[in-house]
């Protein structure tokens, strides 16, 4: 097991999930391009994959993967609805709500019928769908992070206006604010949120390489930059995520890292991706070739297969599991020690 | 204001020492002297580079490519948008000597390292760029050098490297490719992660010290236990190395040369240019960026406008970089990128070690109709920006009533300025005319202007003169 | 230029993905076929037996009619020695003929330009999809390359029919040879003047054509052959045809896949053949049904993954109906790597086609001399 200690804290690697595939064999599958994941009870995660981004692509349109958190991959829907989801989020009576940058829209789909691989429902899969273009209050361009507060209501990232909106789930306005710059509760080209359980709302501002915490009204409380100095700089942050002690999680785009924050915004530590150990997925598809596997004993280094590539949706379950979206097809999966001793330390005491 | 001639030659520039501007930036650089922007080309450091993380964030998969399309999004789109047009078109040049396909290598990934190792060190030492192309994973794959032992030679490596990577072909002999290659053993590839656990990752360059021959090698007349390095620095001593590479300059950025594998018989079409070329090319030890500068101010060059038919990557980021389409990320790359492959050059997988023929093969009927078409749609949709500052321009020319002859060789400046035959200008003169007296004082007469203005720019297009740049 | 329906016409169709031989020609007494596929396999109850030995895929009806009337050749363990698990790679042998080194001419370009060798034809051989398939490459190989028959030619987006005409005129003008314009702008003046002709010629296609064979209109290969019949009926001069349908890559889910990818192809081929017998124009047709290579032996579970020996099908009055050479082996041991071993190289099968359908001297255009495979009828 691979372990980032700091600050009387640890983060354990735990495990991978998926490959970069589109394919489901009944048991295992996989993402294209993760970009967003939500959490639901039971375990159950569903995965946004980006897919090309082309409208012409065979079998590659983004897609919703959903699994439960030990891997099992239960099947895939949404193949035929999207043209760019950028970011997904579920609500209280577990419908799932999908943001479209191209398209300027937000869709909804039930979560409990999948169809295998490479099928969908050529009548449409969405059961609702909301919001139009444009920079009016209310408007989208390109909507990108989403998130439900308590109430149910919801925080859509309109990246494209360079501000955050309020929304009841149903589409109707409620609040926004923002507005282009890089001035505190100014954005440029924000991309992920979430909402911490007192309703705060934080915000991975991409091109002003920073998080910003708001009050649920939408006033300024706190920015996360970090210097290269403490290490705690971001290049391009992705999203967000807060654990139930109030740490903070940003998946630091840019620098291919998920650089940890205490709450008042010092730095604690950075995790780099260890995944070195495969996913169920990854055994499934080695194991089909015995020259396969037998070129993989060989490797030397696993290190590189480990790392981050582009990580990008970031979500924390109710036990401080730590899921990451890795852009090369797969979550990895961390779990946070609260009360780490290092085996040093460990070893002077005893 | 630049005068015509001014506009010509840096529009000239531009279209061979990158892939063309609008006019507008075709002006402005105008202004300055030529010497001048050749210099903005040659330092590329100076200059903003494409916006690569705007097109990974919208787009992840032209970065972590996993077919040959993604990776082709990857470069069409720099080269669309960079700000550093000279950089792009080296990496093009060295694709185009260094041929590798992707049909054997399989990974757009490890292709699309190999362009970036021409994009930062195509202008620079050519010595340096072939050591370093000499452990490029991708071309380790592609030439076998993996199968190369110390007991066991495998020559294909060795063989291009002198036939088609630097000197050509009848300078050296059959026991020069088999010492050259024995300099290379143990030069190979670790093993490489597979692709479908998670995605590309880098494969490794490795030398492997005990499958390395280190025995007296005995290489175009020096002898010595030569390694690979050692080698290379008898390969860039050879005159015929600096002839063939500084031919193929010729051939890219200069005029159509006949195919490579002529030359050994075939004289180049200006001797004394080569024989420029490599003078400076030795005096610099081999740098690029000097040759490139020498090259780029030469009479030879600056009279050599539209002595070359463009190659499909030209065709297709050229008129993109003139109409303004495609300057960001968006769901049409899919369907775009498939272009200049319909054209037959299929970017990131030449058909062979030889690369593609260039000249006037890029033509053949099969590709011809896409080659036009897609150059006419682009530039008749007045939709988009390029085009509608085109239509403007040419409207703003109106001094005194506008005439068929008038919109015409308006419209042939500003897609060039291009020069055409007589019978040429004349067919569309009288297109442009055929539909009755121009007029702009109504909106009626407005319009119909401008649907001649795109008829006429997707005539030009079409024409024999518009296939050179 | 003479028309010549009655000259020998080859339509080449190029399944792409790798097709899965044994569930294609199902070797349903083979208990290692049992074995090394416990899912993805059919009862023999639903197989279309042809002997003992072998049967065709459920889903290949139209192709079954076709073998029983001995219209249909299966051309079994058709590939090369040490054969490459690349699609790209395979694909590029396939079309040049050079399993050894890089090749870049195409076979049938060499064939085209002894076809035509004056180059007075633009549409002897016509591509039916985008871009030019490196088997139709050569130079001096005049060849049309039609993804719309309708929309063929340039200009071809624009709509007003008078509009288009004049501006092709203009076109044509602007082409026609010129003293002293120099030998490339003359090139390519000629090659427009034939990319407008060939253009004009196909016109007519479509606008000739009738038909009581209705064509599945969500399968595309149906639709790219009914453009080949067309072109065909049209008697144009084409003595090649190329055409492609995608989608055989099938390492997951081939349960489900194979046998819709079997029903388009089966279902296009049939209508095909329904059509040229409709208008008397199959006499001079042979068809070429091949993929870049089989797959694996043993199932992944899911799907099989790349192999190496396939089936390849040649099709049409003119051919020896029935079954030629071996079915490879499927012992565990005569496997190579866990493929079936070839047992016909390709360029045999090319050299039957060029020698034996078109009269041709196949060993400059398949690199070498090859024994013949006799499934052309004398």
């Amino acid at each position: 097991m691979i372990t980032t200690a700091a600050a009387g804290r640890a983060w354990h690697f735990s495990h991978a999930l998926g490959r970069p595939t589109n394919e489901h064999n009944g048991k295992t599958g996989g993402y294209r391009y993760p970009v967003d994941l939500a959490v639901a009870p039971d375990d159950i995660l569903y995965v946004l994959s980006r897919g090309l981004g082309t409208k012409t692509a065979f079998y590659d349109f983004g897609r919703i993967g959903k699994t439960t958190l030990d891997e099992e991959h239960l099947g895939d829907f949404a193949r035929r609805e999207f043209t760019w989801p950028a970011g997904i989020a579920t609500s209280q009576d577990d419908r799932v709500f999908v943001t479209d940058e191209w398209e300027h829209h937000v869709a909804i789909f039930p979560t409990d019928v999948v169809y295998p691989f490479p099928e969908f429902n050529p009548d449409g899969e969405r059961i609702g769908q909301w919001g139009e273009a444009g920079s009016e209050p209310g408007q989208l361009s390109r909507p990108s992070g989403i998130e439900f507060d308590a109430d149910d209501n919801v925080y859509i990232v309109d990246s494209g206006n360079d501000r955050v909106q309020k929304f009841t789930k149903d589409g109707e306005y409620i609040l926004g604010w923002g507005g282009s710059g890089s001035e505190p509760g100014q954005f440029d080209r924000p991309w992920g949120m979430t909402i911490d359980s007192e309703g705060f709302v934080y915000v991975a501002d991409w091109g002003n390489n920073r998080v910003q915490k708001f009050t649920p009204g939408g006033e300024f409380a706190l920015s996360f930059e970090g210097t290269k100095d403490d290490g705690g700089d971001l290049s391009h942050p992705a999203n967000v995520a807060v654990d139930s002690d109030g740490d903070v999680y940003v998946t630091d785009w840019g620098n291919l890292r998920v650089q940890i924050y205490e709450p008042n915004g010092d730095v604690i530590t950075a995790l780099y991706g260890d995944a070195v150990k495969l996913s169920k997925a990854g055994e499934y598809i080695i194991r089909r070739d015995s020259s396969t596997i037998v070129a993989f004993r060989q490797v030397k280094d696993l290190t590189p297969m480990g790392r981050f590539e582009r990580p990008t949706g970031i979500e924390i379950d109710h036990q401080d599991r730590v899921i990451v979206c890795d852009t090369r097809g797969r979550l990895q999966v961390y779990a946070k020690d609260k009360a780490f001793v290092a085996p040093e330390l460990k070893a002077e005491l005893l | 204001m630049a005068g015509r001639e001014e506009i010509a030659l840096t529009a000239h520039l531009m279209r061979r020492a990158g892939f063309g501007a609008p006019r507008g930036e075709i002006e402005e650089l105008a202004e300055r002297s030529y010497e001048d922007v050749v210099e903005l080309l040659l330092n590329p450091q100076d200059q903003p580079d494409a916006d690569m993380d705007t097109l990974y964030r919208y787009h992840p998969m032209a970065e972590q490519t996993l077919t040959v399309l993604t990776g082709q999004v990857n470069w069409l789109y720099r080269m669309v948008t960079t700000g550093r047009p000279l950089q792009e078109k080296m990496a093009l040049f060295w694709h185009h000597v260094f041929a590798t396909g992707n049909s054997k290598v399989e990974s757009v990934y490890q292709m699309l390292k190999q362009v970036q190792l021409f994009r930062e060190c195509g202008m620079g030492n050519y010595r340096d760029l072939l050591v370093r192309l000499a452990q490029d994973p991708a071309m380790l794959y592609w030439l076998d050098q993996n199968e190369n032992h110390k007991r066991s030679p495998n020559e294909n490596w060795g063989r291009e490297l002198l036939e088609l990577f630097s000197m050509g072909t009848s300078n050296y002999t059959e026991k020069d490719v088999f010492e050259c290659s024995r300099a290379f053993t143990g030069w190979t590839l670790g093993v490489k992660i597979y692709e479908p656990l998670c995605g590309p990752c880098p494969w490794p360059f490795e030398f492997h010290p005990e499958d390395h021959d280190v025995g007296v090698k005995s290489f175009l007349g020096h002898e010595g236990r030569f390694d690979g390095e050692d080698v290379i620095d008898v390969i860039v001593q050879q005159p015929a190395c600096h002839r063939f590479i500084m031919r193929h300059l010729y051939n890219f950025f200069v005029a159509d040369e006949p195919q490579v594998p002529a030359w050994p018989i075939e004289p180049p079409r200006d001797p004394d240019a080569i024989r420029e070329l490599c003078g400076v090319f030795v005096e610099s030890d081999y740098e690029m960026t000097p040759v490139l500068r020498f090259l780029f101010n030469a009479s030879f060059f600056k009279e050599a406008q539209y002595q070359k038919v463009r190659n499909p990557a030209e065709v297709v980021a050229g008129t993109l970089r003139l109409t303004g389409d495609m300057n960001a990320p968006d769901p049409r790359w899919g369907d775009l990128v498939n272009q200049t492959g319909y054209m037959g050059q299929s970017l990131l997988d030449p058909p062979s070690v030889e690369g593609w023929h260039t000249g006037k093969e890029w033509i053949n009927s099969g590709v011809l109709i896409n080659r036009v078409n897609f150059m006419a749609d682009q530039v008749r949709n007045a939709d988009l920006p390029g085009v509608r500052d085109i239509v403007e321009r040419v409207a703003a020319s109106n001094g005194h009533g506008m005439t068929p002859e008038h919109l015409v060789d308006e419209c042939l400046d500003l897609l060039g300025p291009l020069e055409v035959k007589e019978g040429t200008r004349a067919e569309l003169v009288e297109q442009a005319g055929a539909a009755g007296p121009i007029e702009l004082e109504t909106e009626a007469g407005y319009n119909d202007f401008s649907n001649r203005v795109e008829e006429m720019m997707a005539l030009i297009a079409g024409t024999r003169e518009y296939q050179f740049g | 230029m003479t028309t010549r329906e009655k000259d020998p016409t080859l339509v080449v169709v190029q399944l792409s993905g790798g097709n899965d031989y044994l569930n294609t020609v199902i070797p349903h007494s083979d208990p290692n076929y049992y074995d090394n596929r416990p899912t993805i396999r059919y009862p023999d109850e639903e197989i279309l037996r042809i002997d003992d030995d072998v049967a065709f895929n459920p889903h290949m009806r139209a192709l079954k009619d076709l073998y029983d009337e001995g219209n249909v050749a299966v051309l079994h363990g058709v590939g090369w020695e040490n054969s490459t698990r690349s699609h790209f790679r395979a694909m590029d042998i396939w079309h040049t003929a050079e399993p050894d080194v890089v090749g870049t001419e195409g076979w049938l370009g060499r064939a085209i330009r002894e076809l035509d060798p004056e180059g007075e034809n633009p549409v002897t051989a016509v591509n039916v999809g985008y871009g030019l398939p490196r088997a139709l490459v050569a130079p001096d190989a005049s060849v049309a390359s039609v993804a719309d028959l309708e929309a063929y030619g340039m200009l071809s987006s624009i709509e007003r029919r008078e509009h288009r005409e004049a501006l092709l005129q203009r076109f044509a003008n602007m082409y026609a040879p010129a003293i002293g314009s120099g030998p490339v702008m003359d090139y390519i003046g000629q090659t427009g003047l034939d990319a407008l002709k060939g253009a004009d010629m196909l016109k007519v296609a479509p606008e000739q054509y009738s038909s009581g064979v209705e064509y599945a209109s969500g399968n595309p290969l149906a639709q790219k052959l009914r453009d080949v019949a067309r072109i065909h009926f049209a008697g144009l001069g084409a003595r090649i045809f190329y055409t492609e349908h995608g989608g055989f890559d099938t390492h997951a889910s081939q349960v489900g896949n194979h046998p819709k990818l079997w029903n388009e192809v089966s279902s296009a081929i049939g209508d095909f053949w329904d059509d040229l017998r409709e208008h008397d124009a199959d006499g001079n047709v042979m068809m070429f049904v091949f993929s870049e290579f089989g797959r694996r032996v043993k199932e992944n579970g899911s799907g099989t993954d790349h192999g190496a020996g396939g089936v390849a099908f040649a099709i049409g009055p003119g051919v020896e109906g029935g079954m030629h050479g071996e079915y490879p082996e499927t012992r565990a041991e005569a496997l190579v790597d866990g493929d079936l071993a070839p047992s016909v190289d390709f360029r045999s099968v090319y050299t039957t086609m060029l020698e034996d359908w078109f009269g041709l001297d196949a060993a400059p255009m398949v690199n070498g001399r090859f024994e013949k495979p006799g499934f052309v009828r004398k």
